[in-house]
């Protein structure tokens, strides 16, 4: 075998109920290399790692790590083995320090915690990398970069000699993306080996040496990234060259449908976190939404929906010929209105997991006359229109009596979307409904908002997805610190403009 | 080295198959301990479940048992589904009964039983409702944990038992802290003599049960309850109203605790109202068990409630022939209790255990999770 390899899986298969999440997969890691495995949603990507991490048990194939076949049977079977994950939402605890965190789990630290030990090494690791962070803050008053720089500091901290980066660019911002791009570099400069799991072609290309391509459970090619283009990955991620064109037409009619005037909104921690926003959405238009998670927008999008108390400010929404203030109503009259939902948290506030496909199409329909009598429910009325539904939105599931957790990503988005639809909306308020969906999901997704819009429903859309906003949208509204930062129109905005109002909040 | 090996099954062990296995499980741990005490266990399951069931005249005890756990069960049910923690079964229970000797002593002792059994079990109904409906307001209102206040009640209406039993409702002919019996049109009419299971409660039950089956499963209503118990974040996204759902969800649940209470009073022999652990006599909290086991379906809780009552006539048969003491009941309950818990984890990780030297020689077969 040969002395460069840091890990070598060999034949991997991984079934799941129906499924072949790993179909005789054979991945090489080389010494001092970061290796881009790239692949949409649901090609296996994160199951091969997750065995590789011990997290699952794969059915059959070998694993070698420095030369030696191992069977990796746990997380800590892994981590002896200086493998580690730095996962897609850190799995840290909120209410204690990063110096704690980074202590917990340590091996041999006996009773006391060697924390004035840990504390040096986190200097040094500073110095080295520089990841900077305050040892002292507690984890909920970090930002979601932040705490993935604690996870890698763990990492390292523990001797980690092979890191594996699930997606990690999700919830970070342009620069924050860069920096994380330099430290795996140099890391992997250092003799050690990094994997960096991607669906963006453009961040693969980018950052790595080699890059593999994985789709629908198998390996299709690894090439090195000087000879890759993006035409080949495409072919290999997708089986074809997929347009991904949107053609978007300009329909905004100038009528008002949603007014929002100086709303100041508060989250959990009974923060302002929403501080004086006042926008207006017109009829036949997208707004999209940009900024750093964080910054506000679920506590503006909860308030708009009717989840969240307003502090202060008005809403109002079109009734037909005049303004209505709803600041006060609840979400089902907002429903009435004709306002929308798809939410960034499709298990949590878009489907009642436990309840079958049908139940969850009927979310919002059960008290609708078509559907129910005084006492009783109507189900074969129900089930007619919802067999309807599936159909029309090609949600792929067994049956309607299916529960909704055993879904797909892509599927309960077509499910929320369908029900929604269903409402004939005057207006959507879309909160990243894109966010970790397969390439087809997320087209046909897209595909959808526009033409709604241009029959004349106004799209509130927030994403941190730049691209798919300036694909999208009409006008583009920042979000910075709980305060717009400024609405440009499409053709007046930019990447770069809006990145950097994104991060500073100013720009002139 | 020992290494124990925990994982998340792929699919979790269906809930019945769980229930089936503890239910047996337990009564083999129970078996096990009264032989530790020189009982032979194979008279011991002659005694308690064989000849008691297969002779017929278990049963009515059975059913006597039965029929109030299965009152409360489907209660607790319903708040269970609708993601509320109602332990307060046992004193919605005594609020039915305490309405119920009202309506048989003081309010219309001399009407007949066409409409004083009705009656009572209405207004029975109503009681247990409004005393699970304070914790229902408190939960959905202030947001006060309903376990304490549920709890918290429990108490409060022993209390007001035992002050009614032993204050101004007190019998004046025997000075016992329990009323006086109540008048023959109150009492409710039996099977037979020998077999002495209360008619109305029987129906009621039993309807009941038909009931909340249709209410949680085809109605609105019942709709809108699992929907806020299962995920209250996307009901309320879509519309529905947490606050009339707990406060709706924890009347019913205590109406139906309400209807075992006036069964516990005009069912007995003779019927009166007593002290409160005679009264409700822990079916609030063993209805618990009854609705659990029945995965919280109120078809399945006819079954389980049977099942708990068997363990009741199990428990006192033991007591009676092998002088045991009066925990045998218990001892059945309890370790069923302690299995069903250890069964929920064990429905959702498979535990093995390896013995091994290192890490490089780890089993050289692989197998599934």
């Amino acid at each position: 075998m040969s002395q460069n390899l840091a890990v070598k899986m060999v034949n991997i298969t991984k079934r799941f109920p129906g499924v072949v999440a790993n179909d005789k997969v054979n991945f090489e890691l080389k010494i001092g290399e970061v290796h881009a495995l790239l692949g949409e949603n649901g090609a296996g990507k994160t199951t091969l790692v997750n065995i590789l991490c011990g997290l699952y048990e794969k059915d059959s194939g070998e694993i070698y790590v420095w030369g030696k076949k191992v069977e990796i049977r746990s997380p800590k079977d892994a981590i002896r083995l200086g493998i580690f994950m730095v996962p897609q939402t850190p799995k840290l605890a909120s209410s204690l320090s990063v110096i704690e965190n980074i202590v917990i789990g340590l091996k041999n630290s006996g009773i006391i915690m060697p924390i004035r030990k840990i504390r040096k090494k986190v200097v040094e690791i500073r110095k080295k990398y520089n990841i900077i962070i305050n040892p002292d803050a507690k984890i909920y008053q970090l930002s979601a970069a932040e705490q993935k720089r604690v996870e890698i500091i763990k990492a390292l901290i523990r001797g980690a000699k092979i890191l594996i980066f699930d997606e990690p660019t999700a919830t970070l911002s342009p620069p924050e993306k860069q920096k994380l791009f330099r430290f795996m570099r140099q890391f992997a400069d250092e003799g050690n080996s990094v994997i960096f799991i991607t669906h963006k072609i453009s961040e693969a290309l980018e950052v790595s040496d080699r890059i593999t391509v994985m789709r629908k459970g198998k390996v299709i090619g690894t090439v090195l990234t000087k000879d890759a283009t993006p035409s080949l990955l495409t072919r290999w991620m997708f089986g074809t060259n997929l347009n991904l064109e949107i053609n978007s037409s300009k329909v905004n009619s100038g009528k008002i449908l949603l007014k929002v005037v100086d709303l100041w909104v508060k989250n959990d921690a009974k923060e302002i976190v929403v501080k004086g926003i006042s926008f207006d959405l017109f009829s036949g238009e997208i707004l999209g939404v940009a900024g750093v998670a964080g910054n506000g927008q679920k506590e503006l999008v909860e308030a708009l929906v009717g989840l969240r108390p307003v502090a202060r400010g008005k809403i109002f929404v079109d009734s037909g010929n005049n303004l209505v203030e709803i600041t006060r109503f609840p979400p089902k009259i907002r429903i009435k209105y004709g306002i929308s939902f798809i939410p960034d948290d499709r298990i949590r506030y878009g489907i009642v997991p436990d309840m079958s496909i049908m139940e969850n199409l009927l979310l919002g329909f059960h008290d609708k006359k078509e559907f129910t009598g005084a006492f009783l429910l109507k189900w074969a009325e129900i089930k007619k229109w919802a067999e309807k539904l599936v159909k029309k939105y090609r949600i792929i599931a067994p049956n309607l009596n299916t529960p909704a957790k055993y879904l797909s990503g892509g599927n309960i988005q077509r499910l929320i979307l369908a029900r929604e639809m269903a409402r004939n909306p005057k207006i959507i308020i879309a909160a990243y409904p894109t966010l970790g969906l397969d390439a087809f999901s997320t087209q046909y997704i897209r595909n959808t908002l526009v033409k709604l819009k241009e029959k004349g429903v106004g799209i509130l859309l927030i994403s941190e997805d730049l691209d798919e906003l300036f694909e999208l949208s009409d006008r583009i509204m920042v979000m910075s610190d709980g305060r717009i930062k400024g609405i440009l129109p499409k053709e007046k905005a930019s990447i770069e403009i809006v990145g950097k109002l994104m991060t500073k909040g100013d720009v002139k | 080295m020992i290494r124990f090996i925990i994982r998340r099954r792929e699919h979790p062990i269906p809930y019945s198959h769980a229930s089936l296995i503890s239910i047996f499980v337990s009564i083999l741990i129970s078996l096990a301990i009264l032989t530790m005490f020189g009982i032979n266990p194979v008279i011991a399951v002659w005694e308690a479940f064989i000849y008691p069931l297969i002779s017929g005249y278990g049963w009515s005890g059975v059913l006597r048992n039965a029929l109030p756990l299965l009152l409360c069960g489907i209660g607790l049910i319903i708040a269970f589904r609708a993601g509320v923690w109602n332990i307060g079964a046992e004193g919605q229970m005594l609020l039915g009964a305490i309405v119920a000797t009202w309506v048989a002593l003081y309010f219309m002792p001399d009407k007949p039983s066409i409409i004083v059994i009705p009656l009572m079990f209405v207004l029975g109904f109503i009681a247990g409702g409004v005393w699970g409906l304070i914790a229902g307001i408190l939960k959905s209102k202030w947001n006060v944990n309903e376990v304490l206040t549920t709890m918290m009640l429990n108490y409060v209406a022993y209390q007001l038992v035992y002050y009614l039993v032993m204050g101004p409702w007190q019998d004046p002919v025997t000075n016992y802290p329990v009323t006086k019996p109540f008048p023959p049109n109150a009492c409710l009419p039996k099977i037979s003599k020998t077999f002495p299971v209360p008619i109305p409660t029987l129906i009621i039950a039993i309807i009941s049960a038909l009931f909340v089956y249709v209410l949680l499963f085809h109605s609105k209503l019942g709709y809108e309850i699992r929907a806020i118990g299962s995920n209250p974040d996307a009901a309320k996204a879509y519309g529905i109203s947490y606050e009339k759902i707990v406060m709706i969800a924890m009347f019913l649940s205590g109406g139906f605790a309400g209807l075992a209470g006036v069964n516990a009073v005009a069912g007995a022999i003779p019927a009166q109202l007593r002290r409160p652990e005679q009264v409700s006599r822990g079916y609030g909290f063993i209805a618990i068990l009854v609705a659990w086991l029945a995965g919280l379906h109120p078809i399945a809780a006819i079954l389980t409630s049977i099942l708990m009552g068997i363990f009741f006539i199990a428990g006192s048969s033991i007591e009676i022939i092998f002088h045991t003491g009066v925990e045998t009941t218990n001892l059945f309950i309890g370790s069923l209790l302690l299995v069903l818990s250890v069964a929920e984890t064990l429905r959702h990780y498979s535990i093995r255990v390896k013995f091994t030297s290192s890490l490089f020689k780890i089993g050289k077969k692989s197998s599934g999770g």
